[in-house]
């Protein structure tokens, strides 16, 4: 009995293996992954420098605008020429000055980087979020002090006491100061081209002044129009004194960055200028603009209060990429099922078959060999994505957010995971199982399908709402329901739900999945002698009312003891 | 060799409201080449899913190759359905030998011995091919050969002439032919008439479900009387209109003429010298056809 139904399964599992599509199933994730990053990123390094213009009729905050952006792009260029400095024999071919400062910096801060500050979700300034991102991977004394050199290159607001204590010491100071105008000069002659060249997505190389001649306003309007220049601004007489706006004129709206990278700028020089004008110091300022600060922490089981760790993230995260896991694989492993039964239907090779093994052998090997297949793939993936995780961080020192070692280590996540997948498996495995072996081709089966799906989308669409009150009374309710059962209850591992639910649902879910394989057999195996039309569903319940097999011979008693 | 290799003795299947197959009982010897005869949808298919245990009657016992299970003699088995496909992307040798496999061989026997039947039946350049390359007739041959591999005791072949041209339905009756030289139980079934007189032992004939004729050939063909065969050119259409003739089934080029009791064959003979040009004029048994549409009443035609 089993050995025909795991004969079944091996041929299952190696026909597939020698299918093309199978293989371009495994590849197909992982490509389209890397593609459409890819493709995002050859975008964006690709576009051309935007050209802007500036109508200044307050005569400084052009300039101003200027001064900043280019002690921004210093930051950017030094953090990236300490880094490359401290990268074994990979000090990238930087300039003259800038490799000269970056070698200081590194030996004056010869520690590898600690635990780098990341950008985490409850972070509600995105420019301070970009800035950490920016900075990752040098430790946070030398993020302090690469602003301030770079402001100081450009004669802004720098004190040298600020910088001695970035630096530790005044002679350091002097020292790496009297290495900022080379750096000011260099940075004066590079060109958009050579800036986009280094890869380090400097303003410089992404956004060009022209100073457009007579700066009259409906000149520059019509090399809008021609396409010369992107976009010119207007810029009031006193933008510090009064709340006249800025006039911001384009063809093209919907592409903001040079608009909301200039206003950046603008708002930080306009700021200064009226803390000046006030005689309020940076700092008084500083520290009035300072948020309130709050910090998470997790009440346990027990009442205790736990402080959130990169750990705690993982183990918020981890439930819905399982579920989607979960939700994948189960889906995509059944179809298979559904699509080889129709297959065989099709080329008319059930009967044959049937010659051999039964229906219930065949069922059983057909969905042990699928699954097999299914694995195989999911397996891949897996392997695909934590090789990545493990390579990436390893490559370009840069460190994952997550633990996974928690991730793994968890029973309640990967036992789960297991188990819902096997039931979840056999629970839609008999029924697309039941559903193809009634259909002749893929189209019809497709029409019968509908409502698995409908069915199906409920706890893809119910993710985010369970995972953000994984014990709120939809996530319990929905948790008995078997056909959702699995994914619900994955995403509600990070609840967790007490040990009393895992049980009654899982017990529920394992008796719909019997249920659903008993029903599924019977349907099955007269199924797949039908052919013709698919038959309605009153016929089929009359197929499952009938006795197993019908009038069995050897079971009928009085034709014992005949020869 | 007691048993017969297959015995059925009220076998009764029903689909809904709808009778299959009616009381029927049969009595097939070992060793013998037997025909199922009968129109489209007489119940011929069912009978046989029956005895693969595809089907199970609602009533009635069925033995096969002496067992009343006849699950448990599944693998002694070969079945090839009317319905015959083949995994399309599969690799010839490694299909047949799967079915095979199915069957009870080990791994290696099923490989070796179907590379050889492949070899022996002209398809061993094909053993790596994918099955969807081979033409419609190879296709039938690896069929036959998938259901052949693990040397059954007892074959049942659902309609296997049909679809075939004439050379490949010669290369199966050939097939046919050294099955039952090997000792092998033969049934096949046929709305094929033709076909069924030049292979059976013994047919049955089965309409609606139920049996109407069974037996050895020769005597089934025995017992329905003599008839004239007339092979001749010209218009036959007067033959009907004969004194003392029974019957006539005209095929154009070739008669069959039924006389009624008492009537001498030379009368004919002499009515149709000077009408037609005779060709052949013989006295014989009649055909299964003849005797088909008899047994049916005459009403329906047969393919």
């Amino acid at each position: 009995m089993l050995h025909k139904a795991l004969l079944v399964a091996r041929r299952e599992f190696t026909e597939n293996l020698r299918t093309r599509t199978f293989w371009i199933g495994i590849l197909a994730l992982p490509v389209a992954l890397v593609f459409s990053i890819g493709i995002q990123v050859l975008f964006f390094r690709a576009r051309d420098a935007r050209h802007y213009a500036v109508v200044d009729h307050s005569g400084w905050l052009s300039e101003a605008v200027e001064a900043r952006a280019g002690a921004k792009d210093l930051e950017r260029v030094l953090a990236a020429a300490v880094r490359a400095e401290r990268m074994p024999g990979g000090a990238k071919a930087f300039p003259e000055p800038v490799r000269a400062l970056g070698a200081e910096l590194a030996v004056a801060f010869p520690a590898a980087p600690a635990t780098p500050s990341l950008p985490t979700a409850t972070t509600r300034d995105p420019q301070a979020a970009r800035e950490a991102a920016l900075t990752l991977g040098l430790d946070p004394r030398l993020s302090k002090l690469l602003p301030l050199l770079g402001a100081r290159a450009f004669g802004l607001h720098a004190e040298d006491s600020q910088l001695e204590a970035a630096l530790g010491s005044a002679e350091a100071a002097t020292r790496i100061s009297a290495l900022l105008p080379a750096l000011a000069a260099w940075y004066r002659d590079l060109s958009a081209d050579q800036a986009s060249e280094l890869g380090l997505e400097l303003a410089r190389g992404r956004f060009v002044r022209s100073h457009a001649d007579g700066d009259v306003e409906a000149e520059l309007a019509r090399a809008v129009a021609s396409g010369r220049l992107f976009a010119y601004f207007v810029v009031p007489a006193d933008p510090a004194g009064s709340l006249e706006p800025v006039r911001y004129a384009s063809k093209n709206l919907t592409d903001g960055d040079l608009r909301s990278w200039f206003s950046d700028l603008a708002d930080d020089a306009v700021r200064d200028r009226r803390l000046e004008q006030r005689q309020i110091s940076p700092e008084v300022a500083a520290w009035v603009q300072q948020s309130l600060a709050f910090e998470s922490r997790k009440v346990g089981e027990g009442g205790e209060i736990e402080e959130v760790a990169t750990a705690d993230r993982a183990r918020q995260w981890a439930p819905m990429a399982f579920t989607y896991l979960l939700w994948f694989a189960v889906f995509l492993v059944a179809n298979m099922l559904l699509t080889s039964t129709i297959e065989e239907k099709s080329n008319r090779i059930m009967e044959v078959l049937l010659s051999s093994v039964s229906p219930v052998e065949l069922l059983t090997g057909k969905i042990l060999g699928i699954a097999a297949s299914g694995l195989t793939m999911i397996s891949a993936w897996l392997s695909f994505f934590l090789g990545v995780a493990w390579l990436v961080p390893l490559l370009f020192s840069f460190k994952l957010p997550v633990n996974l070692s928690v991730v793994a280590g968890d029973p309640r996540l990967l036992g789960s995971f297991v188990i819902y997948f096997v039931l979840g498996y056999l629970l839609y495995a008999a029924l697309l199982a039941a559903i193809g072996s009634v259909c002749n081709t893929l189209r019809e089966a497709q029409n019968l399908m509908t409502p698995i799906t409908l069915l199906l989308m409920v706890p893809i669409f119910g993710m985010v709402p369970i995972s953000q009150d994984p014990n709120g009374s939809l996530a319990r309710a929905l948790s008995y329901f078997p056909p959702f059962t699995p994914f619900v209850m994955m995403n509600r591992a990070a609840g967790p739900p007490s040990w009393l639910e895992y049980v009654v649902t899982t017990v529920l879910l394992a008796l719909a999945a019997a249920l659903a394989l008993w029903g599924g057999a019977k349907i099955f195996r007269v199924g797949i002698l039908a052919t013709g039309k698919p038959p309605r569903l009153g016929e089929i319940l009359r197929w499952l009312r009938a006795p197993v097999g019908q009038v069995r011979l050897e079971q009928s008693p009085e034709q014992k003891g005949q020869p | 060799m007691t048993s017969p290799a297959l015995y059925l003795e009220g076998v009764t299947k029903r689909f809904g409201s709808t009778l299959a197959v009616d009381h029927l009982s049969l009595s097939i010897p070992r060793g013998t080449l037997y025909g199922f005869l009968g129109q489209n949808g007489a119940g011929k298919t069912t009978t046989l899913r029956m005895v693969m245990s595809i089907l199970y009657p609602d009533e009635g016992r069925l033995s096969v190759l002496g067992s009343e299970q006849p699950e448990a003699v599944k693998d002694r088995l070969g079945y090839l359905p009317e319905e015959r496909g083949l995994y399309k992307k599969m690799k010839v040798g490694s299909m047949v030998a799967y079915f095979g496999r199915l069957k009870g061989l080990s791994a290696g026997e099923a490989k070796s011995r179907a590379r050889q039947l492949l070899a022996t039946y002209g398809l061993g350049d094909w053993v790596n091919a994918p099955c969807e390359a081979l033409s419609k007739g190879m296709a039938q041959k690896a069929q036959i050969l998938a259901t052949l591999l693990h040397e059954p005791e007892l074959v049942i072949l659902d309609e296997p002439f049909s679809g075939l041209d004439p050379v490949n339905v010669e290369a199966m009756r050939q097939l046919i032919l050294e099955m039952k030289r090997q000792g092998r139980t033969v049934i096949f079934s046929t709305h094929m008439m033709e076909q069924a007189e030049k292979l059976c032992d013994g047919i049955v004939l089965i309409h609606r479900g139920k049996k109407l004729i069974d037996g050895p050939l020769a005597q089934v063909r025995a017992s329905a009387g003599r008839g004239i065969l007339l092979d001749y050119d010209g218009d036959g259409s007067f033959l009907r209109t004969l004194p003392g003739v029974a019957r006539v089934n005209d095929a154009g080029k070739q008669a069959e003429i039924f006389l009624a009791d008492g009537v001498d064959p030379q009368t004919i003979l002499a009515a149709v010298v000077g009408r037609l040009r005779v060709r052949r004029f013989d006295l014989s048994e009649p055909s299964l056809h003849e005797i088909f549409v008899r047994a049916v009443g005459g009403e329906q035609h047969v393919a």
